[in-house]
């Protein structure tokens, strides 16, 4: 379980995260508190913080204030806001270069089942559409057995509705038994995981 | 039925030929204008000549081998210390700032001006090595810490948060973002060095150098030798750019290519 207790958050000049770079002295965090005990959905509309949280949990940005217990010594496993597979890797690639105890047949079989088909497989990920880079990403990060601890930041973006069921299949199985936290704006999708959901208070 | 990048390719190679072509016609007729059997300006059929009579002596061969193997010890040597140096620099600034004004220095100073240098410290016959280093060096060092400037952060991230083992980060991630760069710097290095190298030997004489016989040419008014020798340097360095950047781009694909699961 992981506990985290009045975290705050302010980005100042040059320190903004990925993507918001350009925002001075806002506040992206103010006091929140949050358990992780198992699957748990985090909503909240964007620019909330939700990213940041994650980063934080991370260990790619520091908090101003607060406290997190429970995640020292924990193995993550993430999904970014971003793809960030290799681009000249495959998918099953991409997922074998993080999953510790993964083969690659495990790897294509999943990917299969989230509808890759034989010459996908077979392509780098550079040259995969948004869709298929988003699903191998998330299996990358479902598919790290030794992670006992998965971040999810909007998982299903850029999926349609049946392959958003699938991935949700997917995650319900793939995640179970360790604590997860799934970060999302999309209702339909967290409904479909049947996870407990939080919201990050405005 | 050709296809059509194929009909491209053709026709480009078609253009590059027509273009050789036509600079060994204006080659030909500047020689015959200027006269004085070929003595400031050799004809290209005079350069090919000369070529066939030195190919056949075991004396070419043994200066393109002393030669050869001098220059490339030094750009061999260089790649390995500049791609440390740059790699160096790029994990720890004060390497960076340490050895950035020593590389800038190397890099605006003359040829001749370091040959004579040089050549206080070392034999004639070494000259090359030394030159040839210290003339790639610099490039390699700047192509390998361009390299790790641009390799993807988001993928460096991800490696953290993963804890990806070094080796890993190292065969795809870091190799895939600085092997073009590298790559670049080295194919650029491998013409400098033939450039710096034969010039070295042509200021230091080592016996047995192709510089060395391309001043013996010179002083002796054998026009057609210096072209054919000239040409014999060109040759051999365009081919071991074009050998050096395969055989970088096997090892491309063949470091970061698959991973093992």
């Amino acid at each position: 379980m992981i506990r985290v207790t009045g975290l705050c958050k302010t980005f100042g000049g040059g320190d903004a995260p990925a993507g918001r770079a350009g925002e001075t002295g806002r506040q992206v965090l103010a006091g929140v508190d949050l358990t992780i005990d198992g699957p748990t959905v985090l909503m909240g509309p964007s620019g909330q913080g939700k990213t940041t949280l994650l980063r934080i949990l991370m260990g790619l940005e520091t908090p101003d204030a607060g406290s997190i217990e429970g995640l020292a010594g924990r193995r993550i496993a993430a999904m970014f806001q971003e793809d960030r597979l290799c681009p000249q890797l495959t998918a099953a690639d991409n997922i074998c270069l993080t999953g510790r105890g993964v083969t690659r047949a495990e790897a294509e079989a999943e990917l299969r089942a989230l509808g890759f088909a034989d010459a996908d497989l077979k392509t780098p990920a550079a040259k995969l559409s948004g869709g298929q880079k988003r699903r191998a990403a998330l299996l990358r990060a479902l598919l790290c057995r030794g992670a006992d601890l998965l971040l999810l930041d909007e998982p299903f973006t850029g999926m349609d509705g049946a392959l958003v069921g699938q991935a949700a299949a997917a995650a319900v199985r793939l995640a179970a038994g360790r604590d997860t936290l799934l970060v999302t704006h999309d209702r339909q999708a967290a409904a479909l995981l049947g996870w407990p959901v939080t919201a990050l208070a405005e | 039925m050709p296809r059509p990048d194929k009909k491209k390719r053709r026709r480009l190679l078609w253009q590059k030929a027509g273009a050789i072509a036509f600079w060994l016609v204006v080659w030909q007729l500047a020689a015959m204008g200027l006269g004085h059997g070929g003595l400031f300006l050799t004809t290209p059929l005079g350069t090919l000549e000369a070529l066939a009579r030195l190919l056949p002596t075991a004396g070419f061969w043994h200066r393109i081998a002393f030669s050869a193997l001098r220059i490339l010890a030094g750009f061999v040597l260089a790649v390995v210390c500049g791609a440390a140096l740059g790699a160096a620099g790029a994990r720890w600034k004060a390497v960076e700032v340490l050895f950035s004004p020593l590389m800038q220095l190397i890099r605006a100073m003359p040829v001749a001006s370091f040959v004579i240098l040089a050549l206080l410290w070392v034999r004639s016959d070494n000259l090359s090595v030394v030159v040839s280093f210290t003339h790639v060096l610099p490039v390699v060092y700047a192509g390998v810490a361009a390299g790790i400037a641009d390799t993807d952060r988001q993928l460096v991230e991800m490696a953290k948060v993963y804890r990806l083992p070094l080796s890993r980060r190292l065969r795809y991630i870091w190799l895939p973002g600085v092997f073009p760069s590298f790559c670049e710097s080295c194919a650029a290095a491998m013409g400098m060095c033939w450039k710096s190298g034969v010039s070295a030997e042509v200021i230091g004489l080592p016996d047995d150098s192709i510089g060395n016989a391309l001043y013996r040419a010179k002083i002796t008014l054998t026009t057609p030798d210096v072209f054919a020798w000239t040409l014999v340097i060109v040759v051999l360095s365009a081919s071991l750019s074009a050998v050096a950047a395969r055989l970088l781009r096997l090892a491309q694909k063949r470091l970061c290519g698959e991973v093992n699961a």
